[in-house]
């Protein structure tokens, strides 16, 4: 056995060094044929493991290579991993049908289950990750060998950016061809003629709810609501909802330029409070006849009111340490 | 009688009293920075309008228009003429002419220091006469005295704050003013007065937008309202016109009004209501059911017809569509997807809820009231509140900086909140215990009912409403009140006093023992550029300082806030991110012969370079993404660090060297990084390329100047690395000279 390994040592290194495109070109050949037919088989995308993982991405390649490490067992809960493989799956699948030379990128995708050996050799601790590893010998080889790591914070997990990080690579154009959703299609069909069956029985209601004031009135207060208790900034930055801490829940990040989803929605109803309360004192108070009746109204909503403002002093000196006034509490 | 004047005549007297008091009060709660510091301007943009005034001083209004700076920019330069909204300057050159030719020799930087605060007077009247018209004067008073010392809009009008901000909101609330104004009267002469002053606006700020697409917005909701009127058809189509084509004197401006989408509703606008008025006219003269449903059928036809124009114009290129910065406040992944330069900006990042409280305190709570109130009475002019104070509320919900449109909308809506409740709780009238003391006074019982009557008016369920029957829950209600109203100002006092009243160039720390350190790290910096540099050296910094340098160094920079060519910022940020050899070539390319950077380790100062680093490494990568990658300044963990784990790239990048250069010396082995709470790594930062040319005291700004090229002809590494081998042979030298002696 000794022997024979030492032979095939002996003819690897003299084959090598006599004329080194031979000996790459068939290792090289029979990987393509294997990289193909796995690529035709499973409509583009090549499902890895560990010691295929290392065989394709060894030097040297004719090809390129985009491999997605991801980890789509139920027991870890990916959400990001079991988002982007779709996405993933269809921008294999167009290249796979957009009949350019399949050999110029292969998609590959290593499991957890099936690579813990490859996570723990790149020391990786999160997924998914995708690297693209350009080609190293032939027409489109370049002067970089090191594979190129997509950024999914900055790009985004949609297959279009994808893409278009494959296109810089590659120089030509990688399309996305997301397939036809005839059922959506004809689900949105339905539902634009049933509205405007609707809107057509219903004209004089619809008519009534449009001229309707309190409508635009109670539309028109709960924007303005939603916009000044900083809903903006959850949609644009999306914040945690609530921060589990070591069993207590907190609702309140401290700093005064950030905010969790609760957050705002407390700060919205705290406004609301003192809004309504301010409301009725002008429009409700002066409506009632009784005397006491009055009486007993207004102490209520005044305290309804000093008591949410002093809330809402509160809140905001747990976001800004340093503010100075206070009320009540 | 007091005085000799009728209650009419009181009143009056007491409101222009009232009012000069409240102006008073704006400019005086705007003086903090001058008081503490000194007059000086602030911050970054006024220093660029700050020097293009003084040229306008110097120099005459032709030359302002046509001038070409070639001290920016540099090798491309910039015309300014062509690129600047003129307004500011030329109002603050207006009133230095005036001045001086009245024999006052004020300094030019004096009337640019105070021009914001001054104008925040008139803006505190005009809230007066806006509010006036929505409810009535007393509410005005109210809004003017809100308005005048609410932090959202001291924020960007405090003295030295010499900004386009500082006079638009003026403008702002004027010509709304004037169009409520022209709208109710149908007048063409106010009309005209809100196109004038739409012009001064459009001279004046980019802003400008909001009112050419609010007062549409506002003509158009009244339409769909069915409450078209000829007052309507005369102010708007005398407001669009003359507005339209004054704008367009404005070169920076020029043809976008008939070019670009964000114009194009107002124009829309201005179609639609030919057409209506048309039909009107025709519909006036023909009975027949028939040719009304035609009409109707017509106006919506032409609707939609121009709407697929409006689009297909857009796709042909005809119409410019919306430009990124104000796309961006639709689209709000945009920004930060497509162009960096403004997402890096801090003022246009979303506003988190305690921005609110912090710029506007109750007045947030009161905000909504008044858009109920307006809502209840809904007349033409609460329309056009309704619709502004949603639009303002959104924007100022994606951008921070948009805090300031809404400022004045929830200053006007709250004082109609309050008014409403002081009319009802104040009103003496409707307290039977005490209507007997009334009648005996008879001077009072006449301004009583006037009162009355004027509540009456306002009030629609007059029929069932008793007023507040008993004097405990009044003065309840309006101690509390009062209460709010002191706590209101001290907060806006505070605020200022504390947020708003910093220059940003002189930076104020306290010692200790509570006396007051001054750290006045960047006008050294930029008077030793003045004074030991030459006239026309060039130098480099992150654009954020570009005005700066300029204004006060007088030095040709490569980039600046102006921020037109992103191409260009990309390039300054390449070089920063780049390793010598790479930045050496940028640099000598761009003739560039000082770097400047600042650097806040030592004092913990965050608003530093390397902390803006990642923004000139992404803006550099979306020009460069060949050279310059964001993911090899991370960890492999995916951290920013200075420190031992710092990347090699990141170490490697003339920004960290630069910014690290010599600093473990100070600290003798380790430098402590204040801002980061790093140790560095205590391997000694070597720079070939460039020399320390200057530190300042604090070490805040750091200059280097770019080194010749050798006189030999090698690479200044090499260079750098002979000189550096020779030193340490002459020291091997000395110290075997030592031991043979020992």
């Amino acid at each position: 056995m000794e022997k024979f390994f030492r032979a095939f040592l002996f003819v690897l290194i003299f084959s090598l060094l006599t004329s080194h495109a031979s000996a790459a070109k068939p290792s090289l050949e029979t990987k393509l044929h294997k990289l193909n037919e796995a690529t035709r088989k499973n409509q583009g995308v090549i499902e890895l493991d560990s010691s295929l993982y290392d065989e394709v991405t060894s030097k040297p390649r004719n090809y390129s290579i985009v491999i997605l490490l991801t980890a789509l067992d139920p027991q870890i809960n990916c959400v990001p991993c079991k988002d982007f493989d779709p996405e993933f799956r269809l921008v294999a699948k167009s290249w796979l049908g957009s009949g350019n030379i399949l050999s110029r990128i292969y998609f590959g995708v290593l499991d957890f289950k099936n690579g813990r050996e490859i996570y723990a050799k790149l020391n990786l601790n999160n997924a998914p990750t995708l690297f693209y590893f350009p080609p190293t010998t032939g027409q489109y080889a370049k002067e970089v060998s090191e594979p190129d790591r997509y950024d999914f914070n900055r790009r985004g997990f949609s297959a279009d950016s994808f893409a278009s990080f494959l296109s810089h690579h590659l120089g030509t154009q990688v399309p996305v061809n997301r397939p036809l959703n005839y059922f959506a299609i004809f689900i949105t069909i339905f539902f634009i003629l049933a509205g405007l069956a609707m809107l057509k029985l219903m004209f004089s209601i619809i008519q009534n709810l449009i001229q309707n004031k309190s409508i635009w009135t109670a539309f028109s207060l709960i924007t303005i609501f939603i916009m000044i208790s900083g809903h903006m900034w959850n949609h644009i930055r999306s914040p945690p909802y609530i921060i589990p801490q070591n069993g207590k829940i907190s609702y309140i990040t401290p700093g005064f330029s950030s905010q969790l989803g609760i957050e705002s929605q407390i700060v919205a109803v705290l406004y609301c409070i003192c809004s309504f309360s301010v409301v009725t004192l002008i429009i409700s108070i002066p409506k009632i006849e009784d005397k006491t009746k009055q009486r007993f109204g207004v102490y209520i909503w005044m305290g309804v009111l000093v008591a949410t403002f002093s809330l809402l002093f509160a809140l905001f000196r747990q976001k800004n340490p340093g503010y100075p006034f206070r009320l009540f509490i | 009688m007091v005085l000799g004047l009728d209650v009419q005549n009181q009143a009056a007297l007491l409101k222009v009293v009232i009012l000069g008091l409240i102006s008073f009060v704006a400019i005086a709660s705007r003086l903090f920075s001058i008081i503490r510091f000194e007059s000086v301007i602030h911050e970054f943009d006024p220093w660029f309008n700050y020097r293009a005034t003084r040229y306008l001083v110097s120099t005459s209004f032709y030359e302002f228009w046509n001038w070409f700076d070639e001290r920016s920019w540099y090798p491309l330069g910039r015309v300014v003429g062509g690129t600047v909204f003129p307004g500011l300057m030329v109002t603050s050159a207006t009133i230095y002419n005036i001045l001086h030719a009245l024999n006052f020799p004020v300094d030019i930087r004096n009337i640019c220091v105070l021009l914001a605060p001054a104008f925040s007077a008139f803006t505190a009247i005009s809230a007066y006469l806006l509010t006036a018209e929505i409810k009535d004067s007393s509410a005005g008073l109210l809004a003017a005295a809100f308005i005048g010392i609410a932090p959202g809009y001291i924020s960007r009008s405090v003295a030295g704050s010499y900004d386009n901000e500082g006079i638009a909101i003026f403008l702002l609330m004027f010509t709304f003013y004037l169009w409520i104004k022209g709208l109710k009267e149908g007048s063409a002469f106010y009309g005209a007065l809100t196109a004038l002053f739409y012009f001064y606006m459009v001279a004046a700020w980019g802003g400008y937008v909001f009112i050419i697409n609010l007062i549409p917005l506002h003509a158009f909701v009244l339409i769909l309202m069915g409450r078209f009127s000829s007052r309507l058809y005369v102010a708007y189509s005398s407001f669009y016109v003359l507005g339209t084509l004054m704008s367009m004197q404005i070169p920076f401006v020029g043809f976008q009004p008939t070019r670009t989408s964000e114009h194009m509703a107002a124009l829309g606008i201005f179609g639609i209501l030919q057409i209506i008025a048309f039909v009107e006219l025709v519909r006036s003269h023909l009975a027949s059911k028939q040719f009304q449903i035609l009409f109707k059928s017509f106006i919506v036809f032409s609707f939609f017809t121009m709407f697929f124009a409006l689009v297909l114009l857009t796709l042909g290129g005809y119409i410019a569509p919306w430009t990124g910065r104000f796309y961006s406040l639709w689209d709000t992944g945009y920004a930060k997807k497509y162009i960096p330069i403004i997402a890096s900006v801090s003022e246009h990042q979303p506003t988190a809820w305690p921005s609110f409280f912090f710029d506007l305190e109750m007045l947030i709570f009161l905000f909504p009231v008044g858009i109920y109130l307006c809502f209840r009475e809904l007349r033409d002019e609460h329309v056009f509140v309704i619709l502004y104070g949603i639009t303002a509320s959104y924007f100022a919900g994606v951008m921070v900086r948009l805090m300031l449109t809404l400022t004045p909308i929830v200053c006007v809506t709250a004082a109609v909140a309050v008014s409403h409740l002081l009319d009802l709780y104040l009103d003496i009238n409707n307290l039977e215990t005490e209507r007997s003391v009334d009648k005996s006074e008879s001077d009072n019982k006449g301004k009583h009912k006037k009162l009355k009557e004027g509540g009456s008016r306002s009030s629609l369920n007059q029929s069932k409403i008793f007023g507040i029957r008993s004097f405990d829950t009044r003065a309840t209600v309006l101690i509390f009140f009062y209460f709010f109203l002191i706590i209101f100002v001290w907060h806006c006092t505070w605020v200022t006093s504390n947020a708003y009243s910093s220059p940003s160039i002189v930076l104020a720390s306290s010692h200790p023992d509570g006396s007051q350190f001054i750290i006045d790290d960047f006008r050294e910096a930029y008077y030793w550029l003045r004074k030991n540099t030459d006239y026309n050296s060039k130098v480099m910094s992150w654009w954020d300082y570009g005005y700066q340098i300029a204004g006060m160094a007088d030095r040709t920079t490569l980039v600046d806030n102006n921020t037109w060519n992103n191409t260009h910022i990309a390039t300054v940020g390449k070089a920063m991110a780049s390793s010598e050899g790479v930045a050496y070539q940028i640099m000598r390319r761009h003739d560039v012969s000082y770097v400047l950077v600042i650097f806040g380790g030592l004092l913990g100062y965050s608003g530093d370079d390397i902390n803006k680093f990642l923004w000139m490494i992404r803006i550099a990568e979306g020009v460069y993404p060949d050279e310059v990658k964001e993911g090899n300044f991370f960890t492999p963990r995916g951290e920013y660090r200075v420190d031992d784990e710092a990347t090699p790239t990141m170490r490697n990048s003339i920004m960290y060297k630069m910014s690290y250069h010599n600093y473990n010396e100070l600290f003798g082995g380790q430098g402590q990084d204040r801002v980061r709470g790093a140790r560095l790594s205590s391997e000694k930062i070597k720079l070939s390329t460039l020399e320390e040319a200057y530190t300042t005291e604090n070490w805040i700004v750091r200059i280097y100047k770019v080194k010749e090229l050798d006189n030999l002809g090698r690479s200044l590494e090499q260079a750098a690395a002979f000189n550096s081998g020779k030193k340490r042979r002459r020291s091997k030298i000395k110290s075997t000279r030592n031991s043979k002696n020992g």
